[in-house]
């Protein structure tokens, strides 16, 4: 079988074994070097594998919705081929804010789930990013799967301020913000901060790798479907 | 079940599942690349 992809480029294995390595330094910092917590003890470390991705999802969500915008408004393929990408990695960074979030929420609150403001929109996220791939496998049509597909997006990215502030706004068993970013400040400990950070660079430059190995990908299936839809055009004009 | 998890159970699974999800993902995106070698051998 032959190689369906370019060569691979020397940086791009670099960008992984570095992400790769982050991510190890990450759980190291995050499971020997970060105190324990006053109140929560070990769970603390729980922590910082729960934020990191989830802080990632949003972040993918807004490559994804941006990219999604980028083809609504050039009908370029390629944006669409990175809104897919970055979707697909929304997908995988929101669901493991979910079962990392109950990972978190049983030890420290007794329960794995509550339908709370905080924790409805995180799985309305989840599930319309779910969507997404639901709706891109129901269209046939490229551009209009791409279109449709953004216009989702969209409101997905709409969402993500609600969701942030959520936790401030509503009654929810989610703690409230300890890095906020409207203001208040940072009630963490400063090795802990700098733990939790560490993890979410981390787990952006894991995002990072991932999309554009799942863009390489995407851009060689995409001139597949284009060299199939216009054979299949061909195809119909001998016929007639 | 859980009552008789400890704080460094539900530290390890958490960890453990990050672990899961990138090699999940990763493994899935090297069955894509093969999935696409074949079509692309058989046109």
């Amino acid at each position: 079988m032959t190689s369906p992809l370019p060569r691979r480029p020397t940086w791009l294995n670099v960008l992984g074994v570095v992400a790769l390595v982050a991510l190890a330094i990450g759980a190291w910092l995050g499971l020997r070097v970060s105190p324990p917590d006053v109140n929560q003890g070990d769970l603390i470390r729980v922590m910082y594998a729960h934020v990191s991705v989830a802080w990632v999802s949003f972040l993918a969500v807004g490559v994804a919705a941006f990219a999604g915008i980028a083809f609504l408004w050039t009908g370029k393929r390629r944006f669409d081929v990175v809104s897919l990408a970055a979707s697909e990695a929304a997908l995988l960074f929101g669901a493991l804010t979910i079962i990392g979030g109950m990972t978190y929420s049983k030890p420290t609150l007794n329960t794995f789930w509550t339908w709370d403001a905080k924790l409805t929109l995180t799985a309305l996220m989840v599930a319309l990013l779910a969507g997404v791939f639901i709706v891109r496998g129901l269209i046939e049509e490229p551009v209009r799967r791409g279109r449709v597909s953004a216009v989702i997006l969209i409101v997905v990215l709409a969402s993500l301020p609600l969701n942030y502030l959520a936790a401030e706004w509503f009654r929810t068993l989610h703690p409230a913000k300890s890095i906020d970013l409207t203001g208040g400040g940072v009630t963490m400990d400063a090795t802990m901060l700098e733990v939790l950070l560490f993890n979410v660079g981390a787990a952006a430059l894991m995002f990072t790798w991932l999309l554009i190995e799942r863009v390489r990908l995407g851009l060689r299936e995409a001139e597949l479907e284009d060299r199939r839809g216009r054979g299949g055009e061909q195809a119909e004009v001998v016929r007639v | 079940m859980f009552d008789g998890w400890n704080a460094w159970t539900w530290v390890t699974v958490a960890w453990i599942e990050l672990v899961l999800a990138y090699g999940g993902y990763l493994i899935y995106l090297r069955w894509r690349a093969a999935r696409l070698g074949r079509e692309e051998d058989e046109r």
